[in-house]
């Protein structure tokens, strides 16, 4: 740990851009991080909710007199009561959606609210119709399963191909269908057809999947006089603050949103949800603190999910292989609701420009309501899909066309004389889209690098008799850190012992926020990264903040506190010349210097000084900084992979797998490098594996982890990473976000290499996840 | 996901145990001993028991008997126990079997008997019995001790003739000829999970190394494993090398029933492959301890 101690004047190194040992560590890995569950006061009462076991219906009635006697049972409260007293959850505002986003892609949305507790009807499988409060959860559970519920059921809208028909059932009865919302971006001419043209045309689906979490949601409410504090694993404090205020009418200034240990969020966390409204309610109404653990049913029922989606697309190329023109026609399920509505749909239409030279572009998105779980953002969010169906189209092409995928690729890929690139149309935060790139090509060639032909080669010939081996590329863009109206504050304050506590509203789910922010701090200051202490996720600390997603984490909250600790030098220098009577004092590494010969003050002594000199209070300096960037910055990347399909089973090993990223400089290496690699294990995760599943009345049939599949470390290869560095323009450290690039690509390049090692029984992939039934059904069509 | 409320029983021998069982038999009883299939159920009140009767203190049952023909396993001797030696080297097959059953954490506390009382029909020890012919111990203060070949002791998905006031208590297996080869290959997304298909099979030399039985056992593609070693008698009396293994698996497959769904088609397709290869692999071995024995 030496390294990390007070760097000597004269030698001092900078901690961005080192892979120093993340500051966190040590407690996640010993078990003394505490999760919410970790929280649990001891005389706490806990909450056990009664969800409904159908996917629509009305209710007819909800009989609590058996529960309300039963042993240990404090509360049962039910929607009709609860609606007394609280407004629906109601989306926030959308401040995402610019006006020149709204018009340029003629946005429909009917965002819709949701009661906290069902009242008259129920929409999907595990929607809260009830809650019971007791002294245990065993209790609670005991008194929830004697709630009797009546269901006059309904047909339920499962089939996203046929829920926009006339005959389909509506989910929210006052819309005329279950349009959630729409867009369309358009861009060049679309051509007319010529013999001179190949076109590619096919439908693909990505299934639904879970964003699954090894921790689940969870939330404790202690109230403390007038104010309450809500501690929630969720990753946007903020936002949970707001939407309880709204559906309570409480003032934001009685409630403290808290963050502790957060274990995996995925984007489902950065939902919000009505447990995170009904159990802070329940604590003040009892006065007590209350407490609700989601358990894995719940997890795998009642958390958002995500993808779910049918694309009708269209490419054109000419027969020198160039690109000519793309179109996409899609529908995403977005279950009973979304908090983000245009969120998911947005991005998918953004990420499928792609990144080549595609001239002429027709994308139209609809969202749906359905009877299933309510949706979010799931790592990728929209960008998986666009990479799917945009490089499967480019697979079938190159087929067409007699050349290889990866060549295909390099003829349309954008080079350095492209970039950066703009594209004509606008991002969602309102700004026109330019890719802030280098040299696409170049990471493109470095993937194929990092999983060479003739690697490949010596695989197919090692194969077993019934195996194939094949070859896949996956290219993606990845916007991250949204612009001017999504800020997050950071509070850098000098405490009298001259350590700086850094406060951010952004929390890490994993991502070691603690560590990178203490790095920036650490080199702003010039002082050790020891000597920084970072507080997340508190909704107290700091004025304004989201949270973490859409890979804004260190791009947005991380430029705050470079901004914010660059005002605690600044001002801790003015109070320093003040005090000293001198206008000579300078910020030099370790601290300041000061007149007379070789003195320096360290920021210990200058801490001190100040304190004792006036500055009576603790901290010394206290300084916020409100950060947003101008618009997203791109980072572009491929994934390569080789993968052995067993073709008498339809099973997939991942042999191979590298990725190739062109990023801003990292802040640490190591996180970046833990960021994709987690990234990639989800990825083959969607590819292989997970299904969310539901039967066509809409019960669920993956309500358990023996159901819902996720790949477990012999699945996941060890991953080969090549980083290429160009600083971004849009923020003052030059970075760009990679909270997501280790997933987006994965299904695309696997679907590649299913293909490739299937070729000879003519294998197309059109959907994920592709599973050993799925792969078997194809290798049958094809010895047919 | 919290079990109901229920009566724990704790008895300290087999004696007392199947007291309880008879003094309990106007009430729902469960047995529980390593709960890695029943404590799953309780947490989704997919079981709601009024009594528990926990035999982790029955340490009657953790022996292990290693006689000249046959091996003794007690009903409570763990599934890693089963993929270590002696075992091992004993029952080879049902060690390898056993290496299948979830995870590290899950067969250190899963019990043989759990197993094959909770007769599920995807997983590897009952097709392990009735591939191996074992005799299943059932014991009960009414009806005293009974052993029920394994064929006959499955009787359909989760269902078992165990009676309610009844203990499995042990297997009986008997040793396997020496040269006996044997094939064990599942069919599973990912490695530990229940099988979507697979076969096991053994072939035991006789004179002039050629096949003097053959035996080929199917599980996960019906409500309990399936012996289909008829379809290997046309194997006794050749060598392995002689025998045209794809067309045997091909025609066991084929005598299963017409497959009722389409993911019991596909069961069907995985168990194809899955016999040829476990035939392949006990081919293999065959050859093998036969090239040993040789010298
Ligand atoms: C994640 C996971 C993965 C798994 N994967 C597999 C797999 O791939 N293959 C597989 O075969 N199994 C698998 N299992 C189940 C595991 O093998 C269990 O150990 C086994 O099925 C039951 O054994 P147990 O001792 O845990 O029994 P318990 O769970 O305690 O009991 C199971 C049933 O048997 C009854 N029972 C138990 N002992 C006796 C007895 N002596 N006499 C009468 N009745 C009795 C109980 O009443 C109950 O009905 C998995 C389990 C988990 C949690």
């Amino acid at each position: 740990m030496a390294e990390h101690r007070s760097a000597p004047a004269g030698q001092e190194q900078p901690y961005v851009g080192r892979g120093v040992e993340r500051n966190d560590i040590g407690s996640l890995l010993d078990g003394s991080g505490a999760f919410v569950a970790d929280l649990l006061p001891g005389a706490g009462l806990h909450a056990a909710f009664v969800r409904s076991s159908v996917a629509s219906a009305w209710l007819r009635g909800v009989d609590v007199s058996a529960a309300a006697t039963m042993p240990g049972v404090v509360r049962v409260l039910t929607g009709a009561e609860l609606a007394r007293h609280v407004q629906p959850m109601r989306p926030p505002a959308n401040s995402t959606s610019q006006d020149r986003f709204r018009t340029f892609y003629d946005l429909v949305s009917h965002p819709r609210s949701v009661p906290c507790l069902a009242v008259d009807e129920v929409r999907y499988v595990g929607e809260p119709i009830a809650v019971v409060v007791a002294t245990d959860r065993y209790l609670a559970e005991d008194a929830a399963h004697a709630v009797v519920v009546d269901y006059a059921a309904r047909e339920a809208v499962t089939d996203l191909s046929r829920a926009l028909t006339a005959e389909s059932p509506v989910v929210h009865r006052d819309l005329a269908d279950n349009t959630a919302v729409r867009l369309c971006l358009a861009k060049g001419e679309l051509p007319q057809d010529g013999h001179d043209l190949v076109v590619i045309e096919e439908e693909f689906r990505v299934a639904r999947q879970a964003g699954l979490s090894m921790e689940g949601r969870g939330v404790l409410a202690v109230p403390d006089g007038e104010r309450i504090t809500v501690w929630s694993s969720t990753q946007v404090p903020f936002i949970v603050r707001q939407l309880l205020c709204a559906a309570t009418g409480w003032d934001p200034q009685t409630v403290r949103v808290r963050t502790p240990e957060v274990g995996g969020g995925f984007g489902p966390k950065a939902s919000v949800y009505v447990e995170e409204i009904v159990v802070p309610w329940l604590a003040r109404e009892l006065g007590e603190p209350v407490t609700w653990i989601e358990d894995r049913y719940e997890n795998l029922t009642t958390a958002t999910q995500a993808r779910d989606n049918i694309h009708r697309t269209r490419l054109v190329v000419d027969r020198d292989g160039r690109f000519v023109s793309w179109e996409d026609d899609y529908l995403v399920d977005l279950g009973v609701h979304n908090l983000w509505m245009v969120g998911v749909v947005g991005n998918t239409a953004m990420h499928l420009l792609g990144a080549y030279r595609i001239p002429n572009v027709r994308v139209t998105g609809t969202g749906v309501f359905s009877n299933k779980t309510p949706t979010s953002q799931y790592r990728g969010a929209g960008r998986p899909e666009a990479s799917f169906v945009l490089e499967r189209s480019i697979d079938l092409a190159a087929e067409q066309l007699g050349i290889q995928p990866a060549k295909l690729r390099e003829l349309n890929i954008l080079g350095p004389d492209d970039l950066p690139h703009a594209q004509g149309v606008p991002y969602r935060d309102g700004v026109d889209i330019v890719y802030d790139g280098k040299d696409y090509g170049r990471v493109l060639e470095t993937a194929l690098d990092l999983v060479p032909e003739r690697e490949v080669a010596a695989l197919r010939a090692e194969a077993a008799e019934h195996e194939r081996v094949g070859f896949g590329v996956g290219v993606y863009m990845e916007a991250t850190a949204r612009g001017p109206a999504e800020p997050e504050s950071a509070r850098v304050c000098l405490r009298r012992d001259g350590r700086l506590a850094v406060a951010t509203g952004t929390g890490p789910s994993g991502q070691a926020h603690k560590t990178v922010f203490a790095q920036i701090a650490a080199d702003t200051a010039r002082m050790a990264y020891d000597d920084v202490l970072v507080t997340t996720g508190d909704t107290d600390l700091v004025p304004q903040g989201l949270g973490s997603f859409a890979s804004r984490g260190a791009v947005v909250a991380g430029s705050a506190v470079r901004y914010a600790t660059e005002q605690v030098v600044a001002a801790t220098l003015d109070a320093l010349r003040h005090a000293l009577g001198h206008d000579a004092v300078e910020h030099v590494a370790g601290g300041f210097s000061a007149p007379g010969p070789d003195r320096v003050l360290t920021w210990a002594a200058a801490a001190e000084l100040l304190a004792t000199g006036g500055l009576a209070a603790d901290p010394v300096v206290d300084q916020v900084h409100t950060y947003a960037p101008p618009t997203v910055t791109w980072t572009m990347g491929v994934h390569a992979v080789a993968v052995a399909v067993d073709t008498e089973t339809g099973q997939v090993r991942v042999l191979r797998y590298g990725v190739a990223h062109e990023t801003g400089p990292s802040i640490n290496p190591r996180v970046v490098d833990g960021q994709i690699r987690g990234g990639v294990a989800q990825g083959i995760g969607g590819a292989l594996l997970e299904q969310v599943q539901h039967d066509s009345a809409g019960q669920p049939l993956s309500a358990t982890l023996a159901d819902y599949l996720v790949p477990e470390t012999s699945d996941v290869p060890d991953i080969r990473l090549a980083h290429l560095d160009e600083p971004s323009r849009l923020n003052p450290l030059g970075i760009k976000g990679v909270g997501e690039s280790g997933i987006i690509a994965s299904s695309a390049a696997i679907a590649g290499a299913v293909d490739d090692a299937l070729a000879e029984f003519g294998v197309h992939v059109t959907r994920t996840p592709m599973t050993s039934d799925y792969l078997l059904e194809l290798i049958e069509e094809g010895r047919r | 996901m919290k079990p109901g409320p229920v009566t724990l029983r704790r008895p300290a021998s087999v004696e007392e145990c199947l007291d309880v069982l008879r003094s309990e038999r106007e009430a729902v009883v469960k047995v529980i001993s390593g709960g890695q299939s029943l404590m799953p159920l309780l947490a989704l009140r997919m079981a709601n028991p009024d009594v528990l009767v926990d035999i982790g203190r029955l340490d009657e049952l953790i022996h292990l008997e290693v006689g000249p023909e046959a091996v003794t396993i007690g009903a409570r001797v763990r599934h890693h126990q089963l993929t270590e030696e002696p075992l091992r080297s004993l029952l080879p097959v049902l060690a390898e079997a056993a290496g299948h059953i979830g995870h590290t954490a899950i067969r250190n506390r899963g019990t043989i008997g759990g197993s094959l009382a909770h007769a599920d029909p995807a997983a590897e020890l009952p097709a392990v019995m009735v591939l191996l012919g074992a005799e299943i111990e059932c014991r009960s203060a009414s009806a005293g001790t009974r052993l029920v070949p394994a064929a006959e002791f499955f009787t359909g998905p989760y269902l078992t003739t165990l009676a309610d006031d009844e203990l499995l208590t042990a297997v009986h297996v008997r040793r396997p000829g020496s040269g006996t080869g044997h094939g064990f290959v599942e069919f599973s997304p990912r490695h530990g999970d229940y099988a979507r298909a697979g076969a096991l099979a053994t072939l035991s030399p006789g004179p002039g190394s050629r096949i003097a039985a053959a035996r080929l056992v199917l599980f996960a593609v019906a409500n309990r494993p399936v012996d289909v070693s008829e379809h290997v008698e046309v194997a006794v009396g050749a060598r392995p090398e002689e025998c045209d293994w794809a067309s045997i698996a091909q025609a066991a497959v084929a005598s299963l029933p017409a497959p009722i769904d389409t993911d019991r088609a596909n069961r069907y397709r995985l168990a194809l492959a899955a016999a040829r290869r476990a035939l392949r692999h006990a081919a293999d071995r065959f050859a093998a301890t036969r090239g040993h024995h040789g010298q």
